[in-house]
């Protein structure tokens, strides 16, 4: 500046600092810009200029870049050099099979992508399956990639060489030739070829194969030898049953052949057709099966027998014939029994009458009863026996005995871990190390391999050759997917192998077939049978059968007897864990159990009265003693459970040395208390249980079972209703009202929708709304099981991670998919609730208050009317879970994936190849949930318009209904999901969406959703109905008062 | 132009001078740091690098897991902390704008504290909007810049992004206010400095200055500046907190869902904010021994801003209940009454003792005039709004609409160390505040030492002057 400075006296000339610091009072020309002008650069006393800036900056940002400049890791795709035929990358090949997950022999479909099998679903053809699937089948894909399997021959559990192992074996086995000393134990195995390889090895070495179930039906084999002679398992048809009576069997979730039954049950439930069955269930535990039931009588398990022969001479005497002699007295609820005896006998021949008891006198009796109402050959089918559980406890304890007592020099153990699952696992241990050979066919290092000198690791069975005939005339085909991934090698194949026998199993299996099954097939016949993947004859006739009557009095001496008195304990088995043979899997172990929504850990059921009696709070860890045996155990206690019974799953208590999801799962194993006498028992009286004082916490999914906060807001309640949310959440109501009005239960809807206005209305008036799509899904409650097949077809589909207990504790489980149970009725009669499963996913809401509050748009609404969620572009503020009334959005707390502390299938790079392709692995910090399968529905719609293209729709092209099935829908075994185009009037959704009984959860927040739930009706007697009803009934009333319409 | 009763007390006790004015409020800037300031600061930045700094560095590698929110109750300790933190920071513009405007000189010796407590609690607040988020490297995506990506582009329709643009204009504004309201003192202090020929403290604080003359144009332009200034922060005041609380009354979750909760909010954050610049004030008048400036009747003035804030606060609570249990709404019913009698009753209970009950001590002027109790009653007010946020997050969330899903939120340690660690920022701040920067408005405080006078000083035929007086 050189402005002139000016001074005003002599004074301020002579002070320095008042001119260059302070010219305050300069006479400028009077302007504010002058004066501002005024400040030199200088003045302000800053030493850095425009050349130094520039220099600091360039440096730092070229220190920046520099530092920035890390190598990051190269990652390699390879493509095909040779693309195999089949294989067309980024479209999967389905292939047909038939499942592994238990011995029910369900049909399934594969879907392989890229070569590896992902995805598992039921196969429609089979008669097995129905197209469904249960949680253990779908969990079976993941075994194929479990990190534990072994990877190679063993010798004395060390790594060996086939060849060296072959040679041994065989030569061992020669040695031994004509002694009749060498055994083959399985479990149950339905595949004919096998059991053809089975024998031809028998035949040329001498000895035997001996089957066990680790969970014994052997009783109901027994039974039918001694009534009819023919010592088989019948077949059940629960469609043709319009009485349903069971005794503890728990068909839907775990009985036998649980998809199948739950299928055929699900036909005679249909209540839109007006017919539906009548379902009795009495039970100790409280089971799925009894929570679906409409009348559940809870009894002591060693008043089965007694309640049975009660129920015997009461129908006997409805049907006017002769009734058994020596019936004990049973007081417990003699009306119900009459009622169902009446019922029965009304139904006579379309009836159905099962028990989940091993006791071969009890079988006899239920036996009795169904030939008495003739439902043999109708609901009870001898003629086309079931194979699906072939195990004969009074072998196994011979097989036993003779393991002891030296006579036996070899024993090959396929499919069954006999050390541990069977009660003889002490003895067998140590007389197995003491036997010349022992082979073990484990495809993983299992108790009884541990024992074994040789295990020679069979194949998954996605990897292998196989065949199935689970019903008589029933046949299927099991597919491999995929090469081995290991050195394994297929069980049959090593028979075959030390039987001589060089032939390939899959020449072997085709050849039975075409010798015993499709006789006399062609190549084309058997492409077509691989493609179908079932195959079936034509069915015997029912035959006469005619009961010994003298076998049946000598069952009723045995069937009566009483237990010992003291507590009563139950070892049962669970949904997702069964028997335990795959407690490796971590999706099972993970998988809520529909009734007690616990995870991982074992524990024991109590009674809540006997909770209250002792001061009990869950968690407690209890001592039970029975006899000599003693084991402790944290208990919860369980509504619905008989007052003085304890509930003990099996299937825990594995080595935890055996696998990484095993090691993580406590528990205790209780196959050691399983008796033999005649027939395996799984119950033990005289029991006691006592507070040890310490506690151990079990992870539960769902902490509040109430609809209700009975606690605190019953002590406010100002309204009357108790703060009971059931109406706002899941509505139900009886058969006989639902006849009466199909609004029965849901008449709350139109008053809650004439409420529901707007100020938008043109908003949600879609132009064009015929060529648009809007998905929906409607869930029937009255179908939901709870079986929590869904969930794991939901994991498996979606890469949904696995977090482990911990995170289970703090409420971050991350299933997008959860069966939300809740009990209802009188909590000082415990034993008498009732249960409703409401299966709760991301419900897609049109008003969706997850949108609105997001503050990136990361989670926007398509116009196809799906609640998409921009794994990318979420920051994971988490307010949209926050705002969601449904709780169903997901947070990723950790990165789940890669990470030593979630050392779950993640984690390793064979558990990664069960992962979906279609499918984003989430990474942490973002917000997931229920996408509807939006993989599936983009796929849909891209091939229903290139089918379209050469026709007239071209780009509005649709797909047609049904052909898209979310994995949820696809998986159900009672088909109570259906999910559609709402805007096609013709869809099955569009009408369920119409029906009377569809209603919206919390419909009153006005979120608008496109899930549908169908009321819950039971079949239930006035004086039947327990719970909430009456409450509701005077709510109902109470509500039209208020608006009177 | 402004009048002022005459018979009102004297705002500063025992100021005879200007220049003691001055030399009081410099004297900690000039002074060597002493022992105790150097211990307090130290311990401060200890807590500040190693529970905030280093806590958020073990939170980002790891994950938002590593607190104890979970899938029903998404904020916890995070959003609490937040809320508290700009609650607290509303007292400093309030006491700066609004009383300016309205005239209140007595504010001129606490303004500059509070307004610096405000700028610091607001940087406390703002760490935990960032660090909340699961993927904190992305929040630039809250900005509406033209990107890249597409059509992308925030949702304005969401409360959270108003959060932003509500704190961080606060923010800005409050700076600039509390900067240009320093820049006199600046002057002054470079003017000491180079008197003293401390060369580097002059030059800093002539830089920090701009220059400063002290001529009638600066002054001028200060002035409105100043109010112009003001009459934007009054609105903010208002604004801030009304939009903090639609992160919550925007929402569908009962408890949250309420009209009531942005003047609730505002009410708090008052209450909540004289609450620290009590403790604050004590103490700093005790250390500094600024008795003179900021006096009882400084004290007794918050101490009634307090029962007034406080009671509104109260009403709120009690207004909430009538309106739950009015508007028939069963979930809304249901959520007070777990709130009040539920799994966290005792922090209710805490709430509600500690804002509503314990400043009603305040109308006892033994109370209101003793500062050790003043000092306890403003930390409990402390305690409680915090608990007050609490209250309305965890509450509402953990038991809301579906039953099966009811969970309860147990902080972790990581949660108590980071909100520890904000104190330590804080005070950091504050002590690096107290000892070089000027605590009290020096000029501001100046125009208070003759003013009022009683009407027997003033010379007769002078009385329109005192009137006319600054």
């Amino acid at each position: 500046m050189n402005t002139p400075k000016y001074w005003t006296g002599i004074e301020e000339l002579e002070t320095p600092s008042i001119i260059t610091g302070n010219n305050n009072n300069a006479p400028g020309d009077g302007s504010v810009e002058g004066d501002l002008m005024n400040t030199a650069d200088d003045d302000l006393g800053f030493s850095t200029n425009r050349r130094d800036f520039l220099k600091l900056f360039g440096f730092g940002l070229t220190a920046a870049t520099l530092v920035a400049c890390n190598e990051s890791p190269i990652k390699k795709a390879i493509p095909y050099v040779t693309k195999p035929d089949d294989v067309v990358p980024g479209v999967p090949n389905y292939y047909s099979s038939t499942c592994a997950g238990c011995s029910a022999g369900c049909g399934v479909m594969i879907k392989t992508r890229e070569g590896r099998p992902i995805k598992i679903e039921g196969n429609p053809d089979s008669k097995i399956s129905q197209g469904a699937l249960c949680a253990v089948g779908q969990s079976t894909v993941l075994n194929l990639y479990d990190i534990d399997r072994l990877k190679k021959a063993q010798k004395g559990n060390k790594d060996a060489e086939w060849a060296t192992v072959d040679n041994e074996i065989v030569a061992k086995l020669n040695s031994f030739k004509g002694k009749g000393s060498v055994r083959v134990l399985s479990s149950t195995i339905i595949s004919p070829s096998t059991l053809s390889v089975i024998n031809d090895f028998i035949t040329l070495y001498g000895g035997q194969h001996v089957t066990y179930d680790a969970v014994s039906y052997y009783g109901i084999a027994r039974a039918h030898e001694l009534n009819f002679d023919k010592l088989a398992i019948p077949s059940y048809h629960f469609d043709k049953a319009d009485v349903v009576v069971s005794f503890g069997a728990d068909f839907l979730g775990t009985w036998l052949s649980p998809v199948q039954f739950a299928k055929d049950y699900t036909l005679n439930r249909n209540v839109k057709s007006g017919k539906m069955s009548r379902h009795f269930q009495v039970e100790s535990l409280l089971s799925t099966t009894g929570s679906v039931a409409d009348v559940r009588l809870p009894i002591n398990p060693s008043q089965e027998g007694a309640a049975l022969m009660n129920l015997y001479n009461k129908v006997a005497k409805a049907l006017g014939k002769p009734e058994m002699a020596g019936v004990p007295a049973f007081n417990v609820a003699a009306s119900m029994l009459d009622r169902m005896a009446t019922e029965l006998a009304a139904a006579a021949g379309r009836s159905l009458v099962v028990s989940g008891s091993n006791d071969v006198a009890i079988q006899q009796v239920v036996s009795g009863i169904n030939a008495m109402l003739g439902n043999y050959g109708t609901t009870v089918d001898l003629a086309n026996p079931s194979y699906q559980k072939q195990g004969n406890d009074a072998a196994l304890s011979q097989l036993v005995a003779d393991i002891s007592g030296g006579k036996v020099d070899a024993l090959i153990v396929y499919g069954a871990n006999p050390v541990y699952d069977t009660q003889y696992g002490k003895t067998l241990q140590t007389a197995i190390v003491k036997l010349p050979l022992s082979v073990s066919f484990a495809t993983k290092t299992d108790e009884t391999s541990l024992v074994c000198q040789y295990t020679c690791p069979d194949s998954h069975e996605m990897e292998s050759w196989n065949d199935a005939n689970p019903i008589f005339g029933q046949f299927s085909i099991n597919q491999p997917t995929i090469n081995t991934i290991y050195e394994t090698r297929q069980a049959q194949q090593s028979l075959l192998k030390w039987a001589g026998n060089n032939a390939d199993y899959l020449g072997y299996l085709k050849a039975n077939w075409a010798k015993n099954v499709a006789v006399g097939m062609s190549t084309t016949q058997w492409d077509e049978i691989l493609r179908i993947g079932v195959y079936n004859k034509e069915a015997n006739p029912a035959a006469a059968i005619s009961i010994k009557v003298e076998a049946l009095t000598a069952a009723a001496a045995q069937a009566g007897k009483a237990g010992k008195g003291g507590l009563e304990v139950v070892l049962f088995e669970k949904v997702a864990i069964r028997d335990g043979k795959h407690a490796n899997n971590p999706w099972l172990q993970e998988m809520p159990d529909p009734i007690s929504r616990t995870v991982w850990d074992g524990y024991a059921t109590v009674s809540v009265a006997f909770a209250k009696e002792k001061g009990l709070k869950d968690n407690d860890i209890i001592e039970i003693k029975v006899g000599d045996k003693t084991l402790k155990l944290p208990a919860i206690h369980q509504p619905g459970q008989a007052k003085d019974t304890i509930g003990i799953a099996l299937g825990y208590g594995r080595n935890k040395e055996l696998g990484k999801t095993i090691s993580k799962v406590s528990g205790e194993n209780v196959f050691p208390w399983v008796s033999f006498a005649g027939s395996n028992s799984y119950i033990l009286t005289g029991a006691s249980a006592t507070l040890t004082g310490e506690d151990f916490p079990i992870a539960k999914f769902q902490k509040y079972d109430l609809l209700s906060d009975p606690n605190l807001a019953n002590k406010f309640d100002i309204s009357g209703n108790g703060y009971d949310r059931t109406h706002h959440l899941v509505r139900e109501t009886t058969l006989e009202k639902y006849i009466k009005s199909p609004k029965a239960g849901n008449e709350e809807r139109d008053n809650t929708k004439k409420h529901l206005i707007t100020l938008w209305d043109s908003h949600y008036k879609e132009e064009n709304s015929q060529r648009l799509i809007r998905w929906v899904m409607a869930i029937d409650l009255n179908k939901c099981t709870g079986c929590g097949a869904c969930v794991v077809a939901c994991n498996a589909e979606n890469n949904v991670p696995v977090v482990g207990k911990k995170e289970i504790m703090t409420h971050r489980d991350m299933h997008w998919m959860r069966i939300d149970r809740y009990y209802s009725g009188d909590l000082d009669n415990a034993e008498n609730v009732s249960v409703v499963f409401q299966p709760m996913m991301c419900q897609h809401c049109a008003n969706a208050p997850c949108e609105t509050v997001c503050p990136v748009l990361a989670t926007v609404h398509t116009s196809d009317g799906l609640n998409s969620m921009a794994y990318n572009r979420c920051v994971g503020t988490r307010y949209c879970a926050n705002n969601c009334p449904y709780k169903v959005r997901r947070f990723n707390w950790f990165k789940y994936h890669n990470n030593d502390n979630f050392d779950f299938y993640q984690n390793n790079p064979l558990g990664k190849l069960v992962l979906n392709p279609d499918v984003t692995v989430r990474f942490r910090g973002v917000m997931e949930k229920c996408s509807f399968c939006v993989q599936r529905l983009q796929d849909g719609k891209l091939r229903a318009k290139v089918n379209a293209k050469q026709t007239d729709a071209g780009a509005f092209a649709k797909p047609k209904d049904g052909d898209i099935k979310t994995a949820c829908q696809q998986t159900c075994p009672t088909g109570a999901i259906v999910f559609g185009d709402l805007n096609d009037p013709e869809s099955e959704v569009s009408k369920l969406f119409r029906d009377e009984r569809a209603f919206t959860a919390l419909e009153e927040v006005k979120t608008l959703p496109s899930v549908s739930y169908l009321t819950r009706i039971r079949n239930q007697k006035a004086d039947e109905v327990k719970g909430n009803h009456n409450e509701h009934g005077h709510k109902e009333e109470a509500h039209t008062e208020k608006h009177p319409s | 132009m402004h009048v002022e009763a005459q018979v009102r007390a004297k705002l500063l006790t025992n100021t005879e001078k200007y220049s003691q004015i001055t030399d009081d409020i410099a004297r900690p800037i000039e002074a060597a740091p002493n022992k105790e300031w150097l211990f307090w600061t130290t311990v401060s930045a200890i807590v500040m690098t190693v529970c905030c700094f280093g806590l958020i560095g073990y939170l980002l590698w790891e994950g938002i897991g590593v607190w104890g929110l979970n899938t029903e109750v998404g904020w916890g300790f995070d959003i609490t902390n937040f809320v508290f933190w700009v609650g607290i920071g509303h007292a400093g513009t309030l006491i700066s704008a609004v009383l300016l405007l309205f005239r209140q000189t007595w504010r001129n010796s606490i303004n500059r504290s509070a307004e610096a407590m405000t700028i610091f609690a607001v940087l406390c607040a703002a760490i935990f909007p960032g660090i909340h988020a699961g993927r904190t490297w992305d929040l630039i995506w809250f900005a509406p810049i033209p990107n890249t990506r597409g059509t992308l582009w925030a949702n304005f329709n969401s409360p959270l992004l108003w959060d932003v643009f509500a704190i961080s204009t606060y923010l800005t504004v409050s700076l600039v206010f509390w900067y240009l309201g320093m820049i006199p003192d600046f002057a002054t202090l470079r003017d000491r400095f180079t008197r003293k020929g401390k060369d580097v403290a002059a030059g800093i604080y002539g830089a920090l200055s701009f220059g400063w003359e002290g001529s009638a144009r600066n002054w001028s332009r200060y002035e409105v500046i100043s109010l112009i200034l003001a009459g934007l922060c009054t609105p903010l005041v208002l604004s801030v907190h009304s939009i903090v609380s639609m992160d919550f009354a925007t929402s569908v979750v009962p408890g949250w869902h309420t009209t009531i909760f942005p003047p609730y909010f505002v009410a708090g954050a008052i209450f909540s904010g004289f609450g620290m610049v009590q403790t604050l004030l004590i103490v700093m008048r005790r250390i500094y021994k600024l008795e003179n400036y900021i006096t009882l009747e400084h004290m007794e003035n918050m101490a009634k801003v307090v029962i007034a804030t406080g009671t509104t606060v109260g009403l709120a609570y009690m207004t909430e209940f009538f309106v739950a249990w009015y508007s028939g709404s069963f979930f809304e019913r249901y959520v007070f009454i777990n709130r009040a009698f539920g799994d966290y009753a005792w922090a209710y209970w805490i709430m509600f003792s500690c804002n509503v009950l314990s400043p009603q001590l305040f109308w006892s002027k033994k109370i209101r005039t003793s500062m050790t109790a003043t000092f306890i009653l403003s930390i409990f007010v402390n305690i409680g709004m915090w608990f007050e946020r609490f209250v309305i997050i965890v509450t509402s969330l953990h038991h809301d609409f579906v039953p099966a899903r009811w969970a309860n939120y147990t902080p972790t340690w990581v949660e108590f160390g980071i909100f520890f660690g904000t104190f330590g920022l804080f005070f950091t701040c504050f002590f690096l505040f107290s000892k070089f920067l000027p605590v009290i408005n020096m000029f501001e405080v100046k125009t208070l030492l003759h003013s009022p006078k009683k009407p027997s000083e003033i010379p007769a035929g002078k009385k329109d002057d005192a009137v006319h007086a600054h």
